[in-house]
Formats: C-alpha cells, sequence, structure tokens
C-alpha cells in the first residue's frame, strides 16, 4: 500500500478538514464519494465492494509488515506536569545553529531528537502574568531514550525586552532509572508576553535503542506567542494534581504566587550593565512601576530597591513594619 | 482502485476523542487540488495521480 507524506505546512491535512485518522474513498472523476473522520476498514470493505466489486483476496492487518515496533526502556517513572487549563499550543520555530560559519560550510544538522512543546494561558497570550508550560518530548520516530547516567536536560531562555521570567533557565530531576522515555516538562510563570519571541536552548544526553550511540546534543527554539493550529495533541499530562510532585525549574524562589526573581528581572533591564535602571531602560511594565520602586527618587532603580519592591511584593504589598 | 494512507507529522500524537463530529469534507465536493510526497520522495499532485480510479485515502501517523 503507497504512503503519502503531508508537506511541511500540512497541505494535505488542511484539505481534508485537520482531522487525524479520517478517511475517504474518491471517485475516478475526481469526486469525494465517502467522507469519515475516523478509519474503519470494515465498513471500507463494504463501501468497495460496492464501487469496485469484491475483492478475490483478502489482506488481513497482520500480513502488511507494519507492526509498530516495541521500546524495553521505561515510562512513567517521571510525574507528569499537568498543563494550563484552557492553554493554547504556541508556535515553535526551531533554530539550526550553524558552525563553522565563516567558512560558509554547512553542518550536518543534529535531528530534533526532542521536540519542543509549548503551552501558554490566554492571559499569557494577552500579555499578563501566567505559566508557561515547556515539554519535551522524545520524538518516537528517532528511537532514543534519554540517558540518566549522564547530567540530566537542562534549559535556558533569552526574553526580549518588557517579558518577565520567573526564572530563565531550569533543570530536570535527575531520574534513578539509568534510561528512561518520559517526557521532560517545566512550568514556568511569566509576564509581558507580546509579539517578539523568547529564545530557548536545550542540553541533554541521548542513546539510540540500538545502543550504537549516546550523545550530547543542544538544540534552540523559538518560542512564539501565537497559537499553533497543528500542534495536535499530547498523551497524558495532567495527571499530576499534585504541585509538589510537578517539575519545577530550581532557583525560581516562587513559594508565595507567580513572582519572578528580582535578580533576573534586574540583569534583563539593566542593558549598560552599570548596576542601575534608569527610566530610559526601564520599559514594558517595569516603566509603568518605575515610580513605585524607586523609592529615594533619584532617578533610577538600583538592585536593592528592586529586591525590596518584591520583598513588599510577597508581603502583600504592605510596607515593612518600622 | 488506489489505496494510500496519509501521514502527517502534525497528526503525531493524537488520538481518537469521543464523539470527534463530521468531518467537514463533504461527499459530493471535488478532490482538493492539493500534492503530498510520495514514498519515494517525489511529489503526488492527487488530482492528477488519483485521475480514473477509486482511490482510498487514509491518514495516519506514523508514532
Amino acid at each position: 500500500m503507497p504512503w503519502l507524506a503531508d508537506s511541511m505546512t500540512n497541505e494535505l491535512k488542511h484539505a481534508f478538514g485537520d482531522k487525524n485518522n479520517s478517511e475517504f474513498v474518491i471517485s475516478p472523476e475526481g469526486k469525494i464519494v465517502v467522507s469519515r473522520t475516523w478509519s474503519d476498514p470494515e465498513q471500507l470493505r463494504e463501501e468497495l465492494a460496492g464501487f469496485v466489486g469484491e475483492s478475490e483476496t483478502v489482506t488481513k492487518p497482520s500480513k502488511n509488515g507494519q507492526q509498530p515496533k516495541r521500546t524495553e526502556y521505561t515510562r512513567g517513572v517521571v510525574p507528569r506536569v499537568k498543563r494550563p487549563s484552557g492553554a493554547s499550543v504556541l508556535k515553535i520555530e526551531p533554530v539550526i545553529v550553524a558552525e563553522g560559519d565563516e567558512e560558509e560550510t554547512v553542518p550536518p544538522v543534529e535531528p530534533f531528537y526532542a521536540k519542543l512543546r509549548a503551552e501558554a494561558t490566554r492571559a499569557v497570550m494577552d500579555g499578563d502574568e501566567g505559566e508557561l508550560y515547556l515539554g519535551f518530548h522524545l520524538d518516537p520516530i528517532y528511537e532514543v531514550h534519554w540517558n540518566n547516567l549522564a547530567a540530566p536536560l537542562k534549559f535556558s531562555i533569552s526574553a526580549p525586552d518588557g517579558v518577565e521570567l520567573e526564572v530563565t533557565e531550569g533543570e530536570a530531576a535527575k531520574v534513578e532509572e539509568k534510561a528512561d522515555l518520559d517526557p521532560r516538562e517545566f512550568l514556568v510563570g511569566i509576564k509581558g508576553a507580546g509579539d517578539e519571541p523568547l529564545r530557548l536552548r536545550v542540553d541533554y544526553f541521548a542513546c539510540d535503542n540500538g545502543d550504537k550511540w549516546c550523545k550530547a546534543i543542544r538544540q534552540e527554539y523559538l518560542i512564539h506567542f501565537q497559537t499553533d493550529r497543528d500542534a495536535g495533541r499530547v498523551q497524558g499530562g495532567g495527571g499530576s494534581r499534585d504541585r509538589s510532585k510537578m517539575q519545577r525549574p530550581p532557583g525560581g524562589g516562587n513559594t508565595k504566587g507567580r513572582m519572578p526573581n528580582p535578580d533576573v528581572i534586574f540583569t534583563r533591564f539593566d542593558a549598560d550593565k552599570d548596576g542601575k535602571i534608569t527610566k530610559e531602560e526601564a520599559t514594558g511594565p517595569m516603566e509603568r512601576r518605575f515610580p513605585m520602586m524607586d523609592t529615594d527618587k533619584d532617578g533610577v532603580v538600583t538592585r536593592e530597591e528592586l529586591k525590596s519592591r518584591f520583598e513588599r511584593m510577597r508581603g502583600g504589598g504592605r510596607s515593612p513594619a518600622k | 482502485m488506489g489505496a494510500l494512507l496519509a501521514g502527517s507529522q502534525a497528526f503525531a500524537q493524537q488520538r481518537k476523542l469521543p464523539g470527534a463530529g463530521t468531518s467537514p469534507i463533504k461527499v459530493g465536493s471535488e478532490l482538493a487540488d492539493v500534492t503530498a510526497i510520495d514514498e519515494d520522495g517525489n511529489e503526488f499532485p492527487l488530482r492528477q495521480k488519483l485521475k480514473g480510479r477509486h482511490a482510498v485515502i487514509t491518514f495516519g501517523c506514523l508514532t
């Protein structure tokens, strides 16, 4: 039976109604004569008998040699993150990082063994405060697994001006099993998302299931705050309602609400790295809050003033008792 | 008669949902004038290739 692959822009999928596992019969004149949203082999056989007559030889699915391969590697050892309810799947753009640019050579491009999926709530899409879901899922087509004998997956994010992230880097928890297939997932507080994408870099160690190679992989993505209609669905996830079991990037210190790290915020806005945020450097949400942060009214916000402001916010917005 | 399995990367990890609904592609409508890629990597213009015989297209994913 011939196979067809869709184009990278999903022309076929869109033209046939965006339904996975849908099925169509086309007449010799090019008309759709059967259309259903889910394949039904028995029903199809009857219909085809009506169109072209009974088949003399019936091929059973077990005879076509297309049985999926089973893998010995473990699943279910890493707690899944509950993705934000009602979140949109974001458009992801892989970035090919070229090496040897000076010679203008085309470097060998490593496959994206782990695919990034990012989701964000409506509030985040509107630029307000919310949660960004990041999931790194091994692509089963490459038949690889995580190498847990090496360092866990870690990521770092650079955000455009005005975007506040709870953390800008994170690392997956160490897994006792020496190998597994579970996704590595994170929730990151974010505020101020807009038209400019986040740039994410991820480092991980992968091995092929045939034990031919294990290697360190580095990949980069742009995360656009636009809904991806072709993103599909993800199995599992949302199973853990116990937030204490969620994978969270360390170092956020986010124990009270979704408060960003003031050091991260300060570093982002202090564009000339002189230890002060000027009014010119304070863009986006920072611009509106500048007068409240500049407590000594000298026209600049210091790291201490920013931290003090965050402490007051953590304390419910009240000034510390004197 | 030709039977084709069409795979889309975008369908990966999708699963059937209860009450998936009716396909928006109506019986009696024209086959879309789109081009897929065959298993040898060649372009496969559906209208041109499927003309003159009954054909089945079943969508699915490789993973």
